[in-house]
Order: structure tokens, then C-alpha cells, then sequence
């Protein structure tokens, strides 16, 4: 088969060339490592130049997909998967088991231990162990949420109302959820105050367990409850997932083109949402805001009103820019598929996005305090004055997180090839429905990157500190 | 109607829609029809439909190989690029 073979050859180019485009922006990677490191000292290659070099590598990649137009070898990425046996009853009865004893613990620990935040079991366990590295689990190995979430097994002990969930508001509550969550998260102190973040996981049970009740557990863990359905799609991108016949294998990110994944505009804002709030977390601490938000501020505006106007409208902006590219996937693409329906198809690939950024994000963070955790851990009663800090991790450190941050977006583009390639029966079409999504993805990638490597600031207003 | 009908379709106002005769999908051209038609339902095709989602694949290949030159192109011109402005800035 004549198309067999092109396809090989344009999947080894597509290695190569990928390689030497690696390779290129490896100048680039390295000096951002040193720029974060020694705050803005001698720079060699100009900030721009190197998030050109990145925004280049999203965007040869997909030229480098586009070679790739034999529809069965597209599909065999996609279709390849194993069965494993599924774990027992004993094991899910165990992982709820220390779901709940976590949840006690951090909740305990949060409100009578140590105020200092490295210090208590609460802080160190839920950013560092649960964010940082549960949260890793979920997309690199499988999702086991639903097993382990505390909040549904302690709900699920509660008789249920079932009362109808309104059928209308679909997942927009999640939408609202995550991004109040990642608010709350932005503009209090609950990265550092134990007593603060044990009050909001109360909070959260509260809400968790009397929505369960009202709408039953089903409805509200899969509608609802930001944590979960993030947690369901990072599952997606995962290896492992669990099946009724046992445990599924996948290759990474290849489920992402499920048809099933995303269904209605709720579910794409959820995850443009998911995309958006990493962002913003990090967006905040760069010196482009400080200096915006302190001319606002400076007009006589509220300090929190100005930071909650730009997250909204922040959001806006990528929802639109998402919207606008599915308008060019239409219109290039040469087919009469609703934006709605092609949005349901291309919007996961921006979780392997999210997940490349959040692995990046957190990756030198987890690695830096996971001495701290297991000492606290251990004595999470009487924690030592000091907790282990693994200080000064390697610089090429960051080459990892620039390189993770660029292997998500080649993964994105890939997935939005396949879907486009599922979508649409000329081939030439869909590789131009491409061009908006492409061009979106360059430019999120370029934002991310300069996110990443601007040296970080205090956000100015908010947790005391202050311009 | 198959199980499937496919993914929503819209249709601008001034546009007369191409349907498939198998699973009612709308599509905006011939050609377009014509790849649907091989690629969903080759099974229940006639001799003469097949010849035809032959040849409009074929033809597709011309175009995709223009595609794939101009494609080329920027990946040289995007990798040249990129390692001139390196010689020049990064020094």
C-alpha cells in the first residue's frame, strides 16, 4: 500500500523534524532557565525571540501533522488499546478509607497544628501532595477520583432527596465553581494559612455533601463539582482508565478523540475554563499586571473589583478567541457542521494543554517539597522547626518545564488533527479547519511561556502584599 | 437514517446543501458529498459511485500534494528563520 508507506515516512519525519525543532529552541530554553533563576541579569537571546521559537514549534507542528493524511494510520493511534483486570471491591473500599482519613487529618492538623504554613500537615498535603502531586496522577497514570474523593464518599453515607437537576443549567455550575475556586485561591491567603484552608475544606464538604443529597451523588459529582469533572478530564488524557470489563490502556492523550468527551457549549467553557485558570493563577504574579493593576488602582478603583473584572474578561477573551477559531474550522474546513459540534470535537485537545502546563507548573514545586511532606507527614502533630527543603534544583530543571509546556501543545495539535480527520471527509479540508485552532495554540503558548519564564512578582493588593 | 446521523449540521441562508443519499448528512459540495459517500458508506455503493469516490480522492491527492510543498516550505523558511535571527541575536 502506497499510502501505508507515506504515512510511515511522514510519521518518522514528523519525528525528526520535531526533534530538530526541539533541538533549535534549545538556545531559548536555557537562557530561560537563567532568567528565572537570577532575576532578569544578562539575557542572551531577547524575550521575544524565544517565544517566537516556542509559538514556531506549535506551529511547524502541525505543519508536520498536516504530512500526516492517511486516515486508518491517523485512526490506529487512537483505536490501540489493552484490557487489564479490574481491581477488587477491597482495593476501592481501601482507597475511600484514605480518602476520608486524609480528609479528617487535613481538616484536624489544619485547625489545631502549627499556623506556620510550611510547617503544617494541611498546607504541605494539599498543595504539594494533592495539587501538585494527585492531581499529576490523574493524567499520567488514571483517574481515581471517583474512588478515593472524600466529599462523595462521606455524602454517599447521606440518604438522598433526588430531587430533578435542572436539565438547563447543564454543567454551567461547574464552569462558575472552578473558576470560584481558582478565585478564592488567587486573591486569599490559602496557600499559607492552615486555619483558612481547613475552614474552606469544610466548606467544601458542607456544599458537596448537601448538594449530593438534594440532587443525589451521581448528578452532582459529574454535573456540578468542579474538582470532579476537572479530574474526569485529565482522566482522559491518562493511560489507564476504568471500564466496566476492567482497566483500559491507552496511549496518552490518544482518548482525547472520543466522540463522547465534550457534548454542548457548557461542557467546551469548562474546558477553555480549566485551560484559562492556570493561566490566570500565574498571570497575576508577573510584573505586566502589577504595573496594570497599580495604574487602575491608582484611578480610585477597588483593588478586588480590578483583579475580579480582568479574570472574567480574561476569560472572555479565550472563550472568544476558541469560538472564533471553530468560525474559521467552519468556513475552511468546507463543511456545514455547527461551531457547537466542531467545538465538541477540537476543545479536548486543549486539556493535553492544561495538562502539559500544569505538569510544568508544578513539577520543580513537588520536587522542592516532597522532603517537606514526608517529614511533616510523618509527625503531622509535631512537625520539626525546619522542614527538609530541597533548595537549588538543577537548571536544567526548567528546560523540563519549557519542554513540557511545548510537548502538551504537540500533543494538542495532534489530537485536533485526528478529531478534524474524524470530522470532515476531505482530507485537504481538514487540515484547514486547522488554521484557527493552530493559530489560537501558537498564541496560548506563547502567553504560557512568557507566564512561565517572567520572573515571578508579589501580586500587588491582595494576601498583604502590596506594590 | 443510520443510528449515527452525524454531527449537527447548519446551513447559511443563501446555500442549496449537497445530501447524502444514505445517511442524510449535509455537505456544501459535490466533492465533498462525494468523499463522504466512499468514506461512510462504501459498503452499499454502486460500481459507478465507487469509481467516482476514486476519483475525487485522487484528485484530492493533487491538491494535498500542492499542500504539502507550500507546507514544506514554511518548515524550511520556519527552521531557516529561526536559525539565522540565532546567528545573528544570539551570539
Amino acid at each position: 500500500m502506497d499510502r501505508r508507506r507515506l504515512g510511515t515516512h511522514a510519521s518518522v519525519g514528523l519525528l525528526g523534524a520535531t526533534l530538530a525543532v526541539a533541538l533549535l529552541s534549545t538556545p531559548g530554553v536555557a537562557h530561560a532557565a537563567g532568567l528565572r533563576e537570577a532575576g532578569a541579569s544578562t539575557v542572551t537571546v531577547p524575550t521575544w525571540l524565544f517565544l517566537t521559537t516556542g509559538g514556531g514549534a506549535v506551529g511547524a507542528s502541525f505543519l508536520l501533522a498536516s504530512f500526516v493524511t492517511d486516515r486508518a494510520f491517523i485512526r490506529s493511534f487512537h483505536q490501540w488499546r489493552r484490557q487489564l483486570p479490574s481491581p477488587g471491591r477491597l482495593v476501592a473500599g481501601i482507597g475511600r478509607l484514605t480518602g476520608v482519613s486524609l480528609l479528617l487529618l487535613t481538616v484536624y492538623v489544619g485547625f489545631t497544628g502549627p499556623s506556620t504554613g510550611l510547617r503544617n500537615f494541611a498546607v504541605v498535603f494539599v498543595w504539594v501532595g494533592w495539587w501538585g502531586g494527585y492531581v499529576a496522577s490523574t493524567y499520567l497514570l488514571g483517574n481515581t477520583w471517583p474512588t478515593l474523593n472524600p466529599f462523595r464518599t462521606v455524602a454517599d453515607l447521606f440518604p438522598t432527596l433526588d430531587r430533578p437537576y435542572p436539565e438547563r443549567l447543564g454543567v454551567w455550575p461547574s464552569v462558575v465553581g472552578l473558576l470560584g475556586l481558582i478565585w478564592i485561591e488567587v486573591v486569599t491567603p490559602m496557600a499559607d494559612d492552615p486555619r483558612l484552608l481547613a475552614s474552606m475544606v469544610v466548606a467544601y464538604t458542607v456544599a458537596s455533601v448537601a448538594g449530593a443529597v438534594v440532587f443525589g451523588s451521581d448528578v452532582w459529582f459529574s454535573s456540578v463539582d468542579p474538582i470532579s469533572r476537572a479530574f474526569a478530564l485529565f482522566g482522559r488524557f491518562a493511560p489507564f482508565s476504568r471500564t466496566p470489563e476492567g482497566i483500559a490502556v491507552r496511549l496518552p492523550g490518544m482518548a482525547l478523540t472520543d466522540t463522547d468527551l465534550v457534548s454542548g457549549r457548557d461542557e467546551v467553557a469548562f474546558v477553555v475554563c480549566l485551560l484559562y485558570v492556570t493561566t490566570f493563577d500565574g498571570f497575576v504574579a508577573t510584573w505586566l499586571w502589577e504595573a496594570f493593576a497599580v495604574a487602575v488602582v491608582g484611578l480610585g478603583l477597588p483593588p478586588l473589583g480590578v483583579y475580579f473584572v480582568a479574570y472574567l474578561a480574561g476569560f472572555g477573551c479565550f472563550l472568544a478567541a476558541f469560538w472564533w477559531a471553530m468560525g474559521l474550522a467552519r468556513r475552511y474546513g468546507s463543511t456545514y457542521i455547527t461551531r457547537e459540534s466542531l467545538a465538541n470535537r477540537f476543545a479536548p485537545s486543549l486539556v493535553a494543554i492544561a495538562v502539559g502546563y500544569h505538569l510544568a507548573h508544578n513539577l520543580a514545586f513537588v520536587a522542592g517539597l516532597v522532603p517537606a511532606l514526608a517529614v511533616v507527614a510523618a509527625a503531622p502533630l509535631s512537625p520539626p522547626q525546619q522542614p527538609p527543603v530541597l533548595a537549588g534544583l538543577p537548571g536544567w530543571v526548567s528546560g523540563i518545564e519549557m519542554a513540557l509546556v511545548l510537548a502538551g501543545h504537540m500533543v494538542a495539535v495532534w489530537v485536533a488533527h485526528a478529531a478534524a480527520y474524524d470530522l470532515l471527509p476531505g482530507r485537504l479540508a481538514a487540515i484547514k479547519s486547522q488554521y484557527g485552532i493552530t493559530l489560537v495554540m501558537v498564541g496560548y503558548t506563547m502567553i504560557s511561556l512568557w507566564v512561565v519564564t517572567t520572573p515571578l512578582v508579589e501580586p500587588p493588593f491582595i494576601s498583604g502584599g502590596g506594590p | 437514517m443510520t443510528a449515527d446521523p452525524g454531527p449537527e449540521t447548519r446551513i447559511p441562508e443563501t446555500e442549496t446543501p449537497v445530501v447524502c443519499p444514505y445517511c442524510g448528512f449535509e455537505l456544501p459540495d459535490d466533492e465533498q458529498c462525494r468523499l463522504h459517500v466512499g468514506l461512510e458508506h462504501y459498503g452499499e455503493l454502486g460500481e459507478a459511485e465507487r469509481e467516482a469516490f476514486k476519483r475525487s480522492y485522487t484528485e484530492e491527492e493533487a491538491e494535498l500534494n500542492r499542500f504539502r510543498i507550500v507546507a514544506l516550505g514554511a518548515l524550511v523558511a520556519l527552521y531557516f528563520g529561526f536559525l539565522v535571527v540565532y546567528a545573528l541575536l544570539a551570539v
